[in-house]
C-alpha cells in the first residue's frame, strides 16, 4: 500500500519533467548542409545520410521529377539561432561554392532561451567563383525554418534533367 | 488721240528739260550708297539671334527624340521577359519538409565527369 503514493509522485515528477522540457525552446548549435545532385535518369539514393535528410529526401520524391541523388559534398558549420556562417562546398567536376548562411531569432531582441529567441527564419545563399568570369549568385533565398527542421533549397532549368540540392537542417543543441 | 496725248505728257514733263545730277551729286549720292549698309546694319544684329533660335529648335527636336527613343526602349524591357528570369517556388510537403525552388533559366552546372 505504500508503494502507491511513492510511484504516484514518481509519475507526477517525471510528466511534469517532460513537460517542461517540451516547453522549453530547442536551441540550434550548428547546421548540416549537404549537396546532392538530383537527376532525372537512374535510381541511385545517397547512403550514408542523416535520418533527417533521409526523411526530406522521401517527402520530395512525389514532389520533384528527379529519380536519383548523388551526395556531392557534406559539411557540418557550427551555428545558433541567431548568427552568420559561411564555408565551402565542392561540387560537380570540383567546382567550388562558396554558401552564407544567416540565422534570425522570431524576435532578435528576445531575452535568451526564451521562446522568441528561438531560430524561426534563415537566408542562404550559394555563389560559384568559375576560373573564367566573375562570382554568379546560384542561390539566394530566404524562409522559415525552426531549431530540428530540414529544408530542401534546390535549383535547376525548368524541365531540366539536372538540379543542384541543398538539404539544410537546423541541428538542434542537445540531438 | 493717243499719240497726241503721250506728246503732251513729254512735252510738259519738267525732267525731260533738267541738266540731270552733277558729278558731286552722283558722287556724294553713291557714298550715300554705300555706307548705308555699315552705318545702320539691319541684318547684322538679326542674324544671330535667328541662328540661336533654329538652334535651340534643332536642339529640342533631337533631344525629344531621344527621350522618345529611351521610353520605347524602357517599355519594351518591362514588357519582354528577362533571358535570365528566375522564378522561385516555396512549398511544403505533407510529410512537412518545406521546399525552397528556385527555377533559373539560365543555370549551367558543369559537365559531369564523375562515374
Amino acid at each position: 500500500m505504500r508503494m502507491m503514493p511513492i510511484a504516484a509522485v514518481a509519475v507526477a515528477l517525471a510528466t511534469s519533467a517532460a513537460l517542461v522540457q517540451a516547453q522549453e525552446p530547442k536551441r540550434v548549435q550548428g547546421f548540416s548542409l549537404l549537396l546532392l545532385l538530383g537527376e532525372t535518369q537512374g535510381a541511385t539514393q545517397p547512403e550514408n545520410i542523416s535520418a533527417p535528410a533521409r526523411k526530406a529526401l522521401a517527402d520530395i520524391k512525389d514532389f520533384l521529377p528527379y529519380k536519383s541523388y548523388r551526395v556531392l559534398d557534406t559539411l557540418w558549420v557550427a551555428g545558433s539561432d541567431n548568427g552568420n556562417s559561411s564555408g565551402g562546398l565542392r561540387g560537380l567536376d570540383n567546382e567550388n561554392y562558396e554558401f552564407q548562411l544567416r540565422s534570425f531569432p522570431r524576435n532578435p531582441t528576445a531575452t535568451p532561451e526564451t521562446p522568441d529567441a528561438a531560430l524561426s527564419r534563415a537566408q542562404f545563399r550559394l555563389i560559384t567563383r568559375p576560373a573564367t568570369g566573375g562570382p554568379a549568385l546560384i542561390l539566394d533565398n530566404s524562409f522559415n525554418i525552426t531549431a530540428g527542421e530540414t529544408v530542401v533549397v534546390g535549383t535547376s532549368r525548368v524541365q531540366g534533367d539536372r538540379a543542384l540540392v541543398v538539404l539544410l537542417t537546423a541541428v538542434a543543441a542537445g540531438k | 488721240m493717243n499719240d497726241d496725248l503721250n506728246e503732251q505728257l513729254r512735252a510738259a514733263d519738267p525732267v525731260a528739260r533738267e541738266g540731270g545730277l552733277s558729278l558731286t551729286e552722283v558722287e556724294a549720292m553713291r557714298r550715300t550708297i554705300v555706307l548705308a549698309p555699315a552705318v545702320h546694319g539691319p541684318h547684322t544684329g538679326l542674324w544671330p539671334w535667328r541662328l540661336s533660335l533654329a538652334t535651340a529648335l534643332a536642339v529640342m527636336l533631337v533631344l525629344g527624340l531621344w527621350i522618345g527613343r529611351q521610353f520605347e526602349r524602357a517599355s519594351e524591357q518591362t514588357t519582354q521577359p528577362q533571358a535570365n528570369e528566375q522564378r522561385q517556388l516555396q512549398f511544403e510537403t505533407p510529410g512537412g519538409t518545406r521546399v525552397v525552388w528556385v527555377l533559373n533559366s539560365k543555370l549551367d552546372l558543369p559537365k559531369d565527369r564523375q562515374p
